[in-house]
């Protein structure tokens, strides 16, 4: 996989990093400065293994990770009106930076809350690398859904993000977007307040 | 003695069981359509159930069942389960 073949995608919305047993999730997320790709396949529905593939537009140059993860569901709290999750994942793989070939070791927390009408998102992934400085990214959502969508219907997101991510070109970013999905498939796509595209995608099947 | 004790058996493999054509159940956690597509993908899967219906917001699952068949209990719970959810009550009409 080129760093070409990431033109169009980038960013973060929260995650799914595990899903129901048996389901496989491809999941992208898309900025300018930021891409990243995840296919799971979730064994129960509190683990996961993952592909992950993501790039990284640091001040020097481009900067690439390919690697394994292992992706946990460490706490659920499943109450009538609302859920509340705990993920912790974390890979290890190849990198490349600045034409030079490496390792690179990353580890994450996801938090996240949610009714049918609000949610709320924290987390924080960083990565070791011996071909480029260490990459931090945090990363905070708050979301209101203007209607309550039932199962078979469309549902829509209004969301804010925040990501801070000091390694990188831009350093914090915020967002304004707009989620909708039905049934298993899931897009968002939103305009930072610099003026940066965001395009995430997510299906489970 | 024997007949006793088949009886027995028969009455404990029967537990969980019921006749009916319609399982209602109910769930918590479950606020997100794209979080429980899993839920219908799974009863989908089993023989017995003719149909799924997921009612968001009466935090329920409703199973149509084929003629002359049943889902044990422990089976629905162990969907939920692995569905991510959790079961709060089970009624058959």
């Amino acid at each position: 996989m080129t760093a070409a073949s990431f033109v169009g995608f980038t960013g973060q919305m929260q995650a799914h990093p595990t899903s129901f047993k048996g389901a496989v999730g491809v999941m992208t997320w898309n900025q300018p400065f930021l891409s990243d790709y995840w296919v799971t396949y979730s064994y129960t529905h509190y683990a996961a293994v993952a592909a992950r593939a993501m790039r990284m537009e640091m001040p020097e140059g481009e900067y690439v990770v390919y690697f394994p993860q292992a992706d946990f569901l460490l706490k659920r709290w499943n109450n009538p009106d609302s859920q509340a999750n705990i993920y912790a994942y974390g890979g290890a793989g190849v990198a490349k930076f600045l034409e030079r070939q490496g390792h690179a070791e990353q580890v994450g927390i996801e938090v996240d809350a949610e009714s049918r009408t609000w949610f709320v998102m924290g987390k924080w992934e960083t990565m070791w690398s011996n071909v480029a400085e260490r990459f931090d990214h945090g990363e905070f959502r708050l979301g209101l859904a203007p209607y309550e969508a039932e199962f078979s219907e469309i549902a829509s997101w209004f969301m804010i993000q925040y990501q801070y991510h000091p390694s990188l070109k831009e350093d914090y970013v915020i967002t304004p977007l707009y989620r909708v999905f039905y049934k298993s498939f899931l897009v968002e796509a939103g305009v930072s307040i610099e003026g940066d595209m965001m395009t995430n995608f997510m299906f489970h099947f | 003695m024997k007949k006793i004790i088949l009886l027995i058996l028969l009455m404990c493999s029967t537990t969980g069981l019921a006749a009916g054509k319609e399982v209602r159940i109910g769930v918590n956690g479950m606020v997100c359509a794209f979080c429980a597509q899993g839920i219908t993908k799974k009863f989908k899967n089993e023989a017995a159930v003719e149909s799924v219906e997921v009612n968001l917001g009466e935090k329920r699952v409703k199973l149509i069942l084929k003629e002359n068949q049943d889902i044990p209990d422990a089976k629905i719970q162990e969907i939920l389960i692995d569905s991510g959810f959790n079961v709060t009550k089970i009624e058959r009409t």
